[in-house]
């Protein structure tokens, strides 16, 4: 507590010296300036969660009716039109399992993107370190996130699939999901101010990720000699991840490590790419 | 001392807007669908030509010193924001480097981040925290900031049911208990009721001899003058003087109306589109001379210098505005009274008389537009200068009625006394 104060008092107190400079070359993620400004990011993200359902007829009841929705439509194409095989498991329970973090994943990554233009008032008017923004635009997905899990633990429930052990891997799988979109949305971010085309391809990607992801359908169906194309998108680790966390299969290690090691390389393309725009950032938006 | 604010060769390089392609021919429009991506992310890469840069802001030093309160000023265009956008550390300079000694706060806009769907209490934690303070400080000073907003009452309404009033008061509440030790401050104090606006000017004041260090951009140049101890005068991204207020603001006015004169060079503006004023003469017509007093009968002269324009509706108008304030006085077109010119072609003269010319004592800055067909085809400010004197308006033979300090347009009237009787008005289409 004295530290995190000691740090703030750096940022904000009487002593602090602000030098101002042209910008040079490549810099590193002030991680302290971040810390020092975590209040301005809990409370954009409590802005967002509060606006969120304002003015909507339904409300909260949102985050109940599109993960709901969602797998009634694909239970209804994928698994009894298709019939798409489930590795033995109720294929609405397998496809919500797989859902919990796709749609966590791709609404992070869709309101990120636009996030730094949307907020162009604020950066615009007033300093404070930028990532917070698309930092502060997914936070309030953790709370569809917490819901739809509640809605998967009751599916569960009906279908009577039984917890297991392996639920206890739920919370590092949750990181692993936020340090991806951590990574590809404050990438999308910036790449959006700098090229507007990307609020076009932000969607449009997003829509072709959930196929290249097994979300409807298993690793399995995946012909064996191609599943390594598959394991390269990071989101396939971690999808197949909760998935046996919630049914209880095995975990595929080998595919975790390979999403994680993933994960890691485009969170730093990420990051560095924002510092890198960030500074021109209020110049082009 | 350790100067609050310190600048050395600030400068700052912005590439003109977009370089628009225009597409001559369908032939091009084609060919340029092709070749536009490429064009389009060399300039957003930033790889632009020399000709499409320029510097809003070059070569500016200065030294602040703790608790002074300085003034910038300098026509639009001068990198007043440029500067304090630095400042602020919204953009980066390209050149140069600032120190600023102590908590920085920068006020560049009233309620900046303000959600309108959320409650005013709501609005001063997300706002406070946007303009750095801590969620432990704000509620500290939550009580004072909604006692000086005077919107005890409305803390739990959305501020989008706010009067604009409202706003701008809960707005500057919160700035106003930001409690830095160098405040930058643009033009914000432009908004709100003039009560309001003196409740802030005391602020500011307030705020200056608690030792802060203030620095504040307006073109108010009354309330630089009534706030601030220095001023800085820009011109053209470039530091033009700095000293003590009053011989700066001065130096500015004299500058400011000395560069008024008319351009003479119709070829450059001809550029600019079909019509060019290329004279303005401002005159009283009782005895023609260009000492102006106030209640003579006087004339406005625009030449003009015009392409084939006959057919279209030909409106002139122009404005004066209170070099002092900034305050537009009066603005005119010829349109107000259904006044349009239909042949206008080639070389001519627009006249306006107006008698009795009802502003007072000052001196002004003439801007003139013309609009044809309702578009505008020619804008310019800062055409002429025209100076009011003191002058027997009423016709009593009494100058100064002391009338400047307090408006800026006289009316006459004719007034009477019923004597022992109640009028009611005449109200005869109401009964």
């Amino acid at each position: 507590m004295r530290h995190t104060d000691q740090i703030h008092q750096e940022f904000f107190g009487p002593d602090h010296v602000t030098v101002i400079e042209p910008p040079k070359g490549w810099h590193m993620l002030d991680v302290r300036e971040l810390w020092a400004y975590r209040e301005l990011l809990g409370v954009l993200t409590t802005r967002d969660i509060k606006v969120r359902y304002k003015q909507t007829v339904l409300g909260v009841a949102w985050a109940f009716i599109q993960p709901v929705v969602t797998m009634i439509v694909f239970t209804v194409v994928f698994g009894k039109l298709a019939k798409l095989p489930t590795d033995g498991h109720p294929y609405p329970i397998f496809v919500y399992s797989a859902l919990l973090p796709w749609m966590f994943f791709a609404n992070a990554i869709g309101s990120a993107g636009g996030s730094l233009v949307s907020s162009n008032h604020l950066v615009s008017k007033v300093y404070f370190p930028r990532l917070i923004i698309p930092l502060s635009s997914m936070g309030s997905g953790l709370i569809d996130l917490a819901i739809s899990t509640a809605i998967l633990l009751l599916l569960m429930l009906y279908y009577g699939v039984p917890l297991t052990i392996q639920i206890l891997a739920a919370p590092l799988l949750l990181l692993a999901v936020l340090f991806t979109a951590l990574g590809v949305g404050t990438l999308l971010s910036a790449l959006t101010v700098a090229y507007r085309d990307f609020r076009f391809v932000v969607p449009f990607m997003i829509q072709i990720w959930l196929f290249c992801t097994p979300v409807v359908y298993a690793v399995s169906l995946v012909p064996e000699r191609w599943q390594w194309i598959l394991g390269l998108n990071p989101m396939t680790g971690i999808v197949e991840g909760f998935r046996a966390a919630f049914l209880g299969k095995p975990f595929n290690l080998t595919a975790l490590i390979i999403s994680f090691l993933i994960s890691t390389l485009i969170f730093f393309i990420g990051i560095t790419y924002f510092q890198k725009v960030e500074r021109r950032f209020a110049d082009i938006i | 001392m350790k100067a609050a604010v310190r600048v050395d060769n600030l400068g700052k390089q912005y590439v003109i807007g977009g370089a628009e392609q225009f597409y001559r021919s369908f032939r091009e429009m084609v060919a340029g669908m092709f070749t536009a991506p490429f064009h389009k992310y060399r300039t957003l890469k930033g790889a632009v030509n020399e000709k499409d840069k320029f510097w809003a802001l070059r070569d500016v030093s200065f030294e602040i010193r703790p608790g002074e309160v300085t003034g910038i000023i300098g026509q639009n265009g001068a990198g007043k924001s440029t500067l304090l956008k630095i400042l602020s550390r919204i953009t980066c300079p390209t050149e140069g480097r600032a120190v600023l000694n102590g908590k920085v706060a920068s006020l560049l806009e009233v309620g900046t981040g303000f959600h309108p769907e959320l409650t005013g209490r709501e609005n001063i934690y997300l706002n406070g925290t946007i303009l750095g303070m801590k969620q432990k400080e704000i509620r500290s000073r939550f009580d004072d900031i909604a006692s000086f907003a005077e919107i005890e009452a409305f803390l739990d309404t959305p501020v989008k049911r706010y009067s604009s009033g409202m706003y701008v008061r809960l707005a500057f509440a919160i700035a106003a208990h930001l409690d830095p030790d160098i405040l930058i401050v643009d033009e914000v104090l432009a908004v709100g009721d003039a009560l309001f606006q003196d409740k802030c000017l005391r602020t500011l004041s307030s705020a200056s001899k608690q030792g802060r260090t203030v620095l504040f951009v307006s073109h108010n140049l009354k309330m630089i003058s009534a706030l601030c101890d220095t001023c800085i005068v820009l011109d053209k991204g470039r530091l033009h003087s700095m000293g003590s207020v009053k011989d700066q603001v001065n130096l500015y006015l004299s500058k400011l109306s000395s560069e008024t004169e008319p351009d003479t060079n119709i070829a450059e503006m001809k550029e600019h589109g079909p019509m060019v004023i290329n004279d303005i003469r401002v005159f009283s017509t009782v005895n023609n001379s260009s000492v102006i007093k106030l209640g003579d009968d006087i004339a406005f002269e625009f030449n003009y210098e015009a392409d084939n324009l006959s057919g279209k509706a030909i409106s002139v108008g122009f404005s004066l505005q209170d070099i002092t304030s900034g305050e537009f006085v009066l603005v005119y077109y010829s349109e107000f009274n259904n006044k349009y010119f239909y042949d206008v072609n080639g070389q001519g003269t627009i006249r306006c008389q107006i008698d009795r010319f009802p502003v007072v004592p000052g001196k002004y800055l003439v801007a003139c537009r013309v609009v044809a067909n309702n578009r505008e085809i020619y804008f310019k400010e800062n055409i002429a200068t025209v100076v009011i004197n003191e002058g027997d308006y009423y016709g009593t033979g009494r100058l100064g009625h002391r009338a400047a300090e307090l408006t800026k347009v006289l009316i006459d009237g004719e007034w009477e006394h019923h004597v022992g009787e109640t009028l009611h008005g005449n109200v005869d289409e109401l009964n």
